[in-house]
């Protein structure tokens, strides 16, 4: 009896320590870890969510876009705020982590709704996750900006109150293809080459597939010999890696996340294998894959992203963006996912500021209007109808190189470099 | 009219006070998230009952038990889609084929006791999962299946998923203390020898698998209305089946509202954790149970009887299945 007691003393100090230690209420800047819903002193003040999967599989990429979220409302806090309608209102973020599960992520996505009373929606990040938490801004007519969500299938269900910042991966696979294509063209790459195609069993895997088969099928200079899925967040491909080694292809063209990239070119480097051309898809120049898995065996691995650090040289808003995330970061500079995230926050703001209210309708339909300059690829920021609402950016192609460098290669009006085919690492 | 003499008036009028005063709550509050919250929580505790029917009554802890909470979902959201089925009857078609598929491993996996079965569940409730994202035609594959979206039907669901609950309860009341239980009883005790005395173990295990396995259905297919999107990877995943052994082990298993009682605790409790740490929450939660196990076995249950003995040491209070 005495032991019971004394562990439910231990249960009620931790619970009030966690109490102690837990998030404070969100300001108009975003705490330093997750926000737990404003106090009631938010008259004047526009209250927008968001979840991101701060633990979980995805919860580093999560952390990145907490960067942006954070540098977004940061940057609003430090001007006093958005304008709207001629005056100067803050906005505060109720950031909650969705642990990167799809039921937890549309239950909170409720609760911000309905409980804490947000008037927007920024979205989550991963496919499955957006897939999943759109449904419930939808079902609420609440505007949900999103930079996590890249599957088409996203986009293609009608729905009006949700925007994408990401370009569908079917247009990646395509940006990859076409690089590949002009190193064919030039005599580098044999004619017709082979591809070994690994997709991740998601939407966002499916796309890729799509990408790169109708490629093939279009320019007909492209056999695909291997043509396999595989489950998010495996922890051995070994199998898969049999097959790919067994075919003998001329590419290697996979798509995951993180995560999975890393646990597959590990495993891939183990193997002994070796591609002319290695990709996996928007993973690739990661300095956190090159760190774990050590910059030798990442190299010539080419990937296509959304947006590059790169970009600053030629697109104003990206410059601005970098120097304003160095200046916050102690000169680190930021990648993709952060950028999303800003500019996902950046996207929501420009619409209510251009709709003069905080009327969700009036909101939604400026969103659905937006023309603005950008720090995407292309420079330009809307969501067209005739793609459900979801950017059609152009994407960028990097190549790591040795010296651990991965300049942009592709489209030549924002290349630094010409890329390198066929990996010479494969010589050797 | 009469009732069956296992059937305790207090028990009837305390059912029926519980789902009235639930009933009219939410016309005295307009907290839409707590409405929501609530909804699923019903969901919760008609599943983790009809868990607790096999694992609980039977002893026959299953690990697998969302293959049929995915199936049921899937199978009543393309009714709904493809074949145009009434809300309702698209979820008692699910259930019952889920309830089939139940039968289908379960019948040649129940002669397996203890945690042979409990391995075999695993296997079952992964390759389900597999299979599941591989079948495109059933269940969209890796993107799902979206339903049409109705307005308000996401609030008109509190009152079906209060119905749900309130039945599995009362069909949890009906296993337990009909003479149906006393024969679960004797074969959660000793299988041989309750076959040696005449009860029919295989049908009887066979018949409460359908029943846990239909009910589980039922709820997929609730579940699919509410959220209007599923995907395998969800609907089938393991965190669910080890959702509703934990809603039985903090709630009491075996016990009859015991996992009722886990289940509004599991999913408060989880939905306020993560909400307000979302860092700790995993751990508090491991501390939770961790405690129960040690100090309580039967859970909440054990806890409220502890107490009860205490104010009425007088009365003896029977229910719980094996403790009773």
């Amino acid at each position: 009896m005495r032991t019971s007691r004394v562990c439910l003393l231990f249960f009620v100090v931790l619970m009030a320590a966690c109490k102690k230690s837990g998030p404070a209420p969100a300001d108009s800047a975003p705490s330093g870890g997750t926000a737990a819903p404003a106090a009631g002193d938010s008259a004047g003040a526009i209250r927008i969510g968001a979840t991101l999967p701060l633990t979980g599989a995805e919860s580093r990429i999560g952390g990145f876009y907490k960067e942006g979220y954070d540098l977004a409302f940061a940057e609003a806090a430090q001007n006093g705020g958005i304008e709207v309608g001629g005056k100067k209102m803050k906005v505060e973020l109720t950031l909650l982590d969705d642990t990167s599960t799809q039921a937890t992520a549309a239950s909170l996505a409720d609760r911000l709704i309905n409980s804490d009373k947000v008037s927007f929606l920024l979205g989550t990040y991963a496919t499955n996750l957006v897939e999943a938490q759109s449904v419930v801004a939808e079902q609420n007519g609440i505007p949900y900006v999103n930079g996590g969500g890249a599957a088409t299938a996203i986009y293609k269900r009608g729905y009006k109150w949700v925007f994408g910042l990401l370009a569908p991966v079917e247009l990646l696979a395509e940006s990859i293809m076409k690089w590949v294509d002009t190193q064919q063209q030039a005599g580098k790459l044999p004619k017709p080459a082979t591809i070994a195609l690994l997709w991740e069993n998601t939407s966002h895997g499916k796309d890729f597939r799509k990408g790169v088969t109708d490629f093939a099928t279009k320019t007909k200079n492209y056999t695909v010999v291997v043509d396999e899925s595989f489950e998010l967040s495996g922890k051995d491909f070994s199998a898969l890696l049999g097959k790919v080694k067994a075919a003998n292809a001329d590419l290697f063209l996979a798509d995951a996340h993180l995560p999975d990239y890393i646990t597959m070119q590990r495993q891939y480097v183990t193997a002994g294998l070796c591609h002319k051309i290695q990709s996996y898809g928007a993973r690739g120049s990661e300095k956190q894959a090159a760190e774990a898995l050590g910059k030798k065996n990442v190299e010539y691995v080419l990937s296509a992203v959304w947006w590059s650090s790169q970009l600053a040289g030629k697109n104003p808003e990206a410059k601005k963006f970098v120097e304003l995330f160095k200046s916050k970061n102690g000169g680190r500079s930021p990648e993709w996912y952060q950028a999303l995230g800003y500019e996902t926050a950046r996207a929501l703001f420009t619409a209510i500021s251009q709709a003069g209210s905080t009327d969700r309708e009036a909101v939604r339909a400026k969103l659905a209007s937006l023309k603005i300059p950008s720090l995407l690829p292309g420079g330009e920021l809307s969501f067209p109808a005739e793609f459900g609402q979801q950017v059609h950016a152009p994407f960028v192609v990097q190549q790591n190189l040795p010296d651990g460098s991965a300049p942009v290669i592709a489209p030549p009006e924002v290349a630094l470099g010409q890329g390198i085919a066929p990996n010479p690492g494969c010589a050797k | 009219m009469s009732l069956p003499p296992w059937i305790s008036r207090r028990a009837l009028i305390g059912l029926g006070a519980a789902c009235a005063v639930l009933a009219v709550g939410p016309l005295l509050h307009d907290n839409l998230y707590l409405h929501n919250l609530l909804t699923l929580t019903f969901i919760g505790i008609a599943a983790a009952l009809a868990w607790n029917w096999l694992g609980g009554y039977l002893g026959q802890v299953s690990f697998g038990h969302a293959a049929m909470f995915g199936l049921g979902g899937f199978v009543a959201a393309r009714g709904e889609i493809s074949l145009h089925l009434p809300m309702v009857f698209a979820w008692i078609f699910g259930g019952l084929v889920a309830g089939a598929y139940a039968l289908l491993w379960g019948h040649p996996t129940l002669r397996l006791r203890g945690p042979y079965f409990s391995i075999a569940t695993i296997g079952v409730g992964e390759a389900t999962r597999l299979v599941g994202t591989y079948w495109d035609w059933l269940t969209g594959g890796s993107s799902g299946l979206s339903l049409p979206m109705h307005p308000n039907l996401k609030y008109t669901l509190y009152w079906y998923g209060l119905a749900l609950a309130a039945l599995a309860l009362a069909a949890s009341y009906a296993l337990r203390r009909s003479s149906l239980g006393l024969s679960l009883l004797a074969i959660k005790s000793d299988v041989d020898a309750a076959s040696d005395v005449g009860v029919g173990a295989v049908r009887l295990q066979d018949l409460v698998l359908f029943l846990s396995g239909a009910m589980m259905g039922v709820c997929g297919g609730f579940y699919a209305s509410y959220f209007s999107y599923i995907e395998p990877g969800d609907m089938f995943g393991f965190d669910r089946s080890i959702s509703w052994v934990l809603m039985g082990v903090i709630g009491g298993i075996g016990t009859i509202a015991g996992p009722a009682l886990g289940a509004v605790i599991f999913v408060l409790l989880r939905q306020y954790l993560i909400a307000s740490y979302p860092q700790l929450y995993l751990g508090l939660y491991g501390i939770l149970l961790v405690l129960v196990i040690l100090f309580e076995p039967l859970g909440l249950t054990g806890i409220a009887l502890r107490l009860f003995h205490r104010v009425r040491p007088d009365l003896s209070v029977t229910g719980v299945a094996g403790e009773d």
